[in-house]
């Protein structure tokens, strides 16, 4: 590994915890953001908060690691592009939305877990 | 022979002291940017979250900037307004900006590079591809303070050489031709191969480029763009000049698109703006993607590769493009 990886490598490792951190406001940020929907039906503050944190995660998840999530991210990012509060289909638009969640959920509790018991 | 680009490679390449601003409304993606280009070169990299921050950065600062990283969606103003803007100033006309951004659509990668982005990245971004990137850019830099002492007003013989890709300024939908090469990378990347490229040689452009300033031959070029564009029709294409005579076009697929009709348009465009006769105008138009006749060629794709082959099927002057590899299945002559 040449120094710049290696400097690289540094780099990514430092902003980490700062990603997961951000990883789990993202979680809450949807989880809140389907409640409403749920709550009150399609509404377009909900569903531009769902395609803010896709597009978020889009473009940064894989470059920590997430590969996976990113990927689901951008497809939830396509998905929402162009959807409101009158074309939004709850199974359509939302069920790739909550498995988003869910795999930052499932991230973020890993990353809090200590090694040894993974 | 291809058209010289300011940053052909270059073996002895070493990494200069730039400084770079990154301009992106997430701070995360900041960070990974400036930790790349960190541990890439000897890049000094600032970064800002919006494009009025980015406006007060600029306008604040007394020595320019060398390169800009601009996200394109951001609340408040988007990359590519803000890639327009600087490109509004006269410092700022040959700074390489390239878009990092997780939009793959057409209409963005366009209009980006309509607004004078050199280059493209998507996120996630791959930090090899982020180093190339901020190589090319900086041997752009290189180039353009190279070429920023010749004299305007000698003779373009002894300031710019006829193969050259010169930079046609001030007309829209008028790109570099590098900023071409990576566009049509960008939509292959993208797969977005619904392409047509149009090309066009002016055959007595060498004559002139022989008795005119650098100035004079600049404001020919130029002239010549705004007649090949208005023979175009289409408001969206954008157009480099190539070197050598040669203008590339490049537009979104369109049914029933005719070279020959093209020209005719572009002779009696440039005939009525006072080109002489000896200018003739070969053209070939051929489109990429899903498999179409139209025009000269035939294609099955790899839009970047078409480049090569538009250039080459004007630079050739031959009624059939003779330069495609006989043995490449890709590309075959209709």
């Amino acid at each position: 590994m040449d120094e710049s990886q290696q400097q690289l490598n540094a780099a990514i490792d430092r902003l980490r915890p700062r990603y997961v951190s951000t990883m789990t406001d993202f979680s809450e940020r949807l989880s809140a953001a389907l409640d409403e929907q749920a709550r009150t039906g399609p509404n377009d503050a909900a569903l531009d908060e769902i395609r803010f944190v896709a597009h978020r995660l889009a473009g940064t998840a894989e470059s920590f690691g997430w590969g996976e999530i990113g990927a689901h991210a951008a497809q939830v990012d396509t998905l929402m592009t162009g959807c409101d509060a009158e074309t939004c289909d709850s199974h359509r638009h939302l069920t790739p939305v909550r498995k988003l969640r869910d795999m930052l959920l499932r991230a973020t509790r890993a990353e809090a877990t200590p090694r040894r018991l993974r | 022979m291809q058209p010289r680009n300011r940053y052909d490679s270059d073996s002895d390449w070493q990494p200069a002291s730039l400084t770079m601003l990154v301009v992106d409304d997430d701070e995360i993606a900041c960070e990974l940017l400036k930790a790349g280009l960190g541990a890439f070169g000897n890049y000094k990299v600032e970064s800002v979250n919006s494009a009025a921050e980015a406006m007060e950065a600029i306008t604040r600062r007394t020595r320019p900037y060398d390169c800009f990283f601009l996200d394109i969606e951001m609340p408040g103003g988007s990359g590519i307004e803000l890639c327009s803007w600087i490109k509004s100033h006269e410092q700022y006309r040959e700074t390489p900006a390239i878009m990092v951004t997780a939009r793959s659509e057409r209409a963005f990668i366009r209009d980006a590079f309509a607004a004078g982005a050199i280059d493209y990245i998507t996120k996630p971004f791959d930090m090899a591809e982020l180093r190339s990137r901020a190589q090319m850019a900086e041997r752009l830099i290189a180039a353009t303070r190279e070429t920023g002492s010749a004299s305007a007003n000698g003779p373009a013989r002894q300031s710019v050489g006829f193969d050259e890709a010169i930079v046609i300024e001030g007309i829209p939908g008028v790109i570099d031709y590098v900023a071409m090469k990576n566009y049509l990378k960008q939509l292959s990347r993208s797969r977005l191969f619904s392409t047509a490229l149009v090309a066009f040689r002016l055959d007595g452009l060498n004559h002139a480029y022989g008795r005119l300033s650098a100035r004079e031959f600049r404001a020919l070029l130029t002239l010549a763009t705004r007649k090949l564009k208005q023979a175009i029709g289409h408001p969206d294409a954008l157009i480099a000049y190539a070197g050598e005579g040669c203008f590339i076009a490049e537009l979104e697929s369109v049914t029933g698109l005719d070279g020959a009709d093209i020209a005719r348009k572009a002779s009696l465009a440039l005939w009525n703006a006072g080109f002489p006769g000896s200018f003739d105008c070969t053209t070939t138009a051929f489109q990429g993607g899903t498999p179409q006749r139209i025009g000269v060629l035939f294609s099955h794709g790899a839009v970047d590769r078409s480049l090569d082959v538009a250039f080459a099927s004007v630079h050739h002057h031959v009624d059939r493009p003779r330069a495609i590899p006989a043995n490449d299945s890709r590309w075959s002559i209709a």
